[in-house]
């Protein structure tokens, strides 16, 4: 009895497995490179060049464990998989999503991985996949809002250590407040950048120490904790020295080289619990576990179809490369090139109504209400009321301004969208109180860089403004706020020139950000 | 990958011993914070820095206070009214006062004193004594045996010529705060009950110099008092003596004790001059800089 030869099958095989990537992943390229440019702009995500080699190394480490010549999975399965990537990668270029883009890339790769060697390549591959999903941004914003947790709760502890040290502060939101100083608690103080970090390290680290289960529920929450007690640490630290000797450990070059040393010691700390938790014990190396030819090799026929599917992918990523390419046209600039062009050049007329500025000058603060690169802040007067005038800018993806009021102890009584037409832009109305007896009124408009003023953006909390789905959110914007603070309640004269204060500044914005594009 | 094990790599476990280390004194000195003692502290730091003029600390203090909640919410409301009056946040702070001091209903006792004897000594006008009157009808309302009410109930009498009422005021509080003897005993000359005034003097003189006398090393309040009563009872060598008995430099009262005794002198034997004369030169040989004492003197001297 003669036995089959899987050579002709295998060859066949083997050149499909070189190809299909490459169109698949060909699909995948606009959105992609898309996905990663969102990312490098989120300090918190910039991490991911490393996530991404991490996640290559498994693969390759891996990889060799994986009897050759492979074992195709399941063809229903393959199909599955292939025809959720096909429908997620259509909708996220239908819509413009680079996360849907991501997500469908994911798949993609677990479609590819499957048809290639089936389940035992697939589960070889597991950790290179685990490392692959950490650089996936949570949906519906839940990572901002991560960061402005852990923003509180560092804060909330913070507050109490420095209770144990005998510091007078106060808590404002994410304000700390010493005698004659504020402390911002900002979003690099929160730890959400290095908790990202911290974690995929972990997890990489375990990975490739092929630690057992129970050591990544001890590991990772470990690391978790290390992190938020570092910055409580941090904040504490570094309020005790401002209060006791005035020595600021919070800005500047100190605090970037506490951040550099902060998550060195985690890093150290991720190895040692390993170590600890392990007691060292040795693991099973690649070269120890690299697999045997597959005696029992049963060739399966290429599923029918897969090449057009896999051209069908080709098709779109010619689409989405068309789409991209007039996106990037009319995106807007790189943010660093706004902040640049408006650094020094943003100006305010000195009179507004009866609304006189103050002559103390436009003072470049950084202010917790505002999550743009950069805020000027303009101090207006007239007979009875003060009020704040600020430009934000640049501002890309969806900001709710809401939430920055919240965060420093104000509630909002009323939130609404004016329009008051005559030509003049739709403006958010927001009433704001705080404890004790402030009241506040904020107006807020968003103009983006071709100098239209953004409404629905800027209100909507629905699930695609969220999402980022719909309209324009993910462009560079530029928002002006005019808030009055009082004792009282607002009263309609005080809207009223609120309300005229916010015209003002709004034309004199829209007119540089317009003078700015024809430049 | 070789194997990490034994005493040669315990190294590696320290970053992790210590790690956990820390995480275990965080949560044990988290367990010791307690929102209660906390808030004491608040209390008496804010209290401290407003006695010190310290404003800004005031303020912190207060809000921290504040934010704590709980029963300590209106004594914070009151520290940051202080703490922004004092840095010249007028509008601020009386917004604040209004809501733990409203006209309307009693709120808090504390504060509605606070504005009640704030608004007496800004000289108010007749306006402004139906505000007084009513918040310290609010305060005694939420505490009717509160010695501050009715001590500023007596001042505030007094102010509008309303002798009767300071009396009473005063009756009500005197047994419990003696100093109220000395506003009783000016009440009653004001009243011109020379009988009833000689009778507080004697309870003065006798209460304080028991105070004085029975304690080993006398409380300088007890000897500013028992001066007081001296001063009332025209016995002022010994005023001036028990005085000088006391403190380095000489309190302020001395020459309070100089003044009254040349005024008295001035009333009660005018043709006596050289003894007036005496006094004063002794006043200003200890208090040079007393303007009032510097007057008499040129006075007689002319």
């Amino acid at each position: 009895m003669s036995q089959t030869q899987p050579s002709s099958p295998a060859s066949t095989g083997s050149t499909a497995a070189l190809w299909l990537p490459v169109i698949v992943g060909f699909g995948f390229a606009p959105l992609l490179l898309t996905f990663f440019g969102n990312l490098w702009k989120q300090p918190e995500y910039q991490y991911f060049p490393q996530a991404l080699a991490a996640a290559g190394f498994l693969a390759w480490e891996r990889l060799r464990e994986v009897a050759r010549p492979f074992s195709q999975g399941q063809p229903v399965v393959t199909i599955v998989l292939a025809l959720l990537s096909f429908v997620a990668l259509s909708f996220g270029v239908l819509i413009w999503s680079p996360w849907m883009g991501a997500i469908a890339a994911f798949l993609g790769i677990t479609f590819v991985l499957w048809d290639t060697g089936g389940r035992d390549l697939l589960r070889k591959m597991v950790p290179a996949l685990v490392m692959l999903l950490t650089i996936i941004p949570l949906p519906l914003g839940l990572d901002a809002r991560l960061g402005l947790l852990l923003r509180e709760v560092a804060t909330v502890l913070s507050s109490r250590v420095l209770d144990l040290l005998g510091v007078i502060h106060s808590v404002d939101g994410n304000v700390i407040e010493l005698p004659g100083q504020r402390l911002l608690v900002e979003e690099a103080c929160s730890g959400i950048n290095s908790l990202l970090f911290v974690v995929a390290f972990s997890l990489f680290y375990l990975l490739w120490r092929r630690r057992k289960f129970w050591t990544y529920l001890i590991g990772v929450p470990t690391a978790v904790a290390c992190v938020l007690l570092g910055n409580v640490v941090r904040i504490s630290l570094g309020a005790w020295l401002l209060y006791r000797w005035g020595f600021d450990i919070l800005t500047g070059w100190k605090h970037e080289l506490l951040s550099v040393l902060l998550v060195i010691g985690y890093v150290l700390l991720v190895i040692s619990m390993e170590h600890l938790l392990t007691r060292g014990k040795n693991v099973v190396l690649a070269h120890q576990s690299a697999a045997r030819p597959r005696a029992d090799y049963q060739p399966r026929k290429r599923v029918p179809g897969l090449w057009i599917l896999a051209i069908s992918f080709a098709g779109i990523g010619v689409l989405s490369g068309f789409k991209a390419l007039a996106k990037s046209r009319e995106a807007a600039e790189p943010l660093q090139a706004a902040k640049t062009a408006f650094d020094g050049g943003l100006s305010i007329p000195e009179q507004i109504g009866d609304w006189s500025r103050e002559r103390t000058g436009p003072p470049r603060v950084s202010r917790i209400e505002t999550l743009g690169l950069s805020s000027v802040i303009w101090n207006f007067e007239r007979p009875g009321m003060n009020a704040v005038v600020a430009f934000d800018y640049p501002i890309w993806k969806y900001h709710d301004v809401a939430e920055c009021y919240t965060s420093t102890g104000w509630k909002i009584a009323r939130k609404e969208l004016v329009s008051p037409g005559t030509g003049k832009p739709s403006r958010v109305l927001m009433d704001l109180t705080k404890d004790p007896g402030v009241h506040g009124t904020l107006w807020f408009g968003t103009i983006n860089e071709r100098g239209e003023w953004v409404d629905k953006s800027t209100l909507a909390r629905n699930f695609f403004s969220r999402l980022g789905l719909m309209g324009t959110p993910e462009e560079t914007t530029f928002r002006v706020q005019v808030l009055v603070v009082g004792n009282s309640a607002p009263d309609p004269a005080m809207r009223a020139a609120a309300s005229q204060l916010f015209d003002g500044a709004a034309e004199a914005l829209e007119h540089q950000v317009r003078g700015q594009r024809r430049e | 990958m070789n194997k990490r094990t034994g005493p040669r790599f315990f190294w590696m476990d320290v970053p992790a011993i210590l790690g956990l280390a820390l995480v275990l004194v965080f949560l044990i000195a988290l367990s010791l914070w307690n929102p209660e003692r906390v808030r004491r502290d608040y209390e008496v730091t804010a209290q401290a820095a407003l006695d010190a003029g310290d404003a800004e600390t005031a303020l912190v203090a207060g809000q921290r206070l504040l934010s704590l909640g709980g029963e300590s919410r209106n004594v914070a409301i009151l520290v940051l009214a202080k703490a922004k009056l004092e840095m010249g946040r007028t509008a601020d702070a009386w917004s604040l006062l209004s809501t733990v001091a409203p006209l309307d209903r009693p709120v808090f006792a504390p504060a509605h004193l606070f504005v009640a004897g704030r608004l007496l000594n800004s000289n108010p006008g007749k306006k402004r004594n139906f505000e007084i009157g009513r918040q310290i009808e609010n305060a005694l309302t939420l505490e009717p045996l509160s010695v501050e009410a009715w001590e500023l109930l007596s001042r505030f009498h007094m102010q509008n010529h309303n002798w009767t009422g300071a009396k009473e005021a005063l009756l009500k509080i005197v047994d419990e705060n003696p100093p109220s003897m000395f506003p009783l005993i000016e009440v009653c000359h004001s009243l011109s009950d020379v009988e009833g005034a000689n009778v507080w003097t004697d309870k003065a003189l006798a209460y304080f110099r028991n105070q004085f006398e029975s304690s080993n090393a006398p409380h300088e309040a007890h000897r500013i008092y028992y001066c007081e009563a001296l001063i009332h009872s025209r016995n002022f060598e010994k005023a001036i003596s028990i005085l000088e008995a006391g403190e380095d430099p000489p309190s302020r009262l001395g020459a309070v004790v100089y003044r009254a005794w040349a005024e008295d002198l001035a009333k009660n034997d005018p043709g006596n001059l050289d003894a007036r004369i005496q006094v004063l030169r002794a006043g200003r040989a200890q208090f040079p800089d007393d303007a009032v004492l510097r007057d008499l003197e040129q006075k007689m001297n002319r």
